[in-house]
């Protein structure tokens, strides 16, 4: 796992980040991710989630506008070749750490299939890494790993919302 | 004008109709980082709102789904349609107390919420009482009330969220 600080230049972040937290944005209210080993409260599991790109149906769900203004600069600067799948998730404030299950985001032996999760917002939310490695949400910071190193995320208590952007790419 | 609370508001197919559609996963929400207007707001105040009809324009392709409950109400004129998503909280928050505004003027009108599911958030409409009047969240129940008096919401600890529709009109 790798964390790379100030990942894109200030203005293009900052258009980023006002799109994201805006109330013009659309998320959609997702339940039942957490698995039944999850040892907390079946009601803190939800979030909320705009999928960009989704690996089923490999079918772009944004317009040009969030791939123009969003995607693009992170991929151009990330210099992929090609995007598998990539997702906004929002989580709000549940005023307690509550983590999700350990999970890789692609079972493949290939190592050139990526992870980039990058951070909207700054706040006390992180995510964890199985090998005792945690990365903490700094807005425009980016942590790369292989899509087969597993890891979780944990919610913020700190700030109304953690948003990250994440990306599986080649 | 004195509120009332009208149980069994729509009738079952029309009431499925909207519950069915705003709990699906693609229906879009979205983030407001204020909820009562007011300077300064707490920070674990904050929600999500679909806006279906404002400042005499629809404002989402779903408006059709609600045409029910403007029937329902014999709406002369209709002001603002819009849907609150309050995520369940470890402790139940009372949100600052606001009024309704049209076109930016405080001005009498009435107010429908219609509960969208049974949970133990209220609204509390203030009156010469401490405690105000207060109105639990019963699924398909609605509250026709003077949306100009002080009156807030609160979220909810025994279901994953509180969601409700609120109606101003004449």
């Amino acid at each position: 796992m790798k964390i790379i600080k100030d990942f894109l230049p200030k203005k293009q972040f900052k258009n980023i980040q006002s799109i994201l937290m805006s109330s013009a944005f659309p998320y959609y209210y997702q339940n039942n991710y957490l698995d039944e080993k999850h040892e907390g409260n079946v009601l803190e599991d939800y979030f909320f989630v705009h999928i960009i790109k989704d690996q089923i149906d490999s079918k772009l769900n944004s317009n040009k506008n969030v791939l123009k203004n969003i995607l693009d600069p992170i991929m151009l600067k990330l210099q992929a070749n090609d995007l598998i799948r990539a997702k906004i998730n929002l989580y709000p404030n549940q005023h307690k750490h509550v983590r999700s299950n350990w999970h890789i985001d692609q079972t493949t032996n290939n190592e050139n299939v990526k992870v980039a999760i990058f951070c909207v917002n700054t706040c006390n939310g992180y995510t964890d890494f199985k090998t005792g490695q945690k990365a903490p949400s700094v807005e425009n910071s980016i942590i790369l790993s292989n899509a087969n190193e597993t890891h979780r995320s944990v919610t913020q208590t700190d700030t109304k919302t953690r948003i990250n952007i994440n990306i599986n790419y080649t | 004008m004195k509120p009332k609370i009208i149980k069994s508001f729509l009738s079952k197919t029309n009431f499925k109709n909207i519950e069915n559609l705003v709990t699906k996963d693609n229906f879009p929400w979205y983030y407001s980082p204020n909820i009562s207007g007011i300077n300064g707001e707490n920070k674990n105040h904050h929600y999500f709102t679909h806006l279906v009809f404002c400042n005499g324009q629809v404002n989402s392709t779903y408006f059709e789904y609600f045409k029910s409950i403007l029937d329902k109400l014999k709406i002369k004129k209709l002001h603002r349609i819009k849907l609150n998503f309050y995520h369940n909280t470890q402790k139940l928050i009372v949100h600052h107390p606001h009024v309704d505004y049209i076109e930016d003027k405080v001005k009498s009108h009435k107010g429908c919420i219609l509960g969208l599911n049974t949970c133990d958030g209220y609204t509390i409409i203030e009156n010469k009482t401490k405690n105000g009047f207060r109105v639990k969240s019963i699924k398909n129940q609605a509250l026709i009330f003077d949306p100009s008096v002080p009156h807030s919401s609160t979220s909810c600890t025994d279901s994953r969220a509180r969601i409700n529709i609120n109606i101003n009109y004449e």
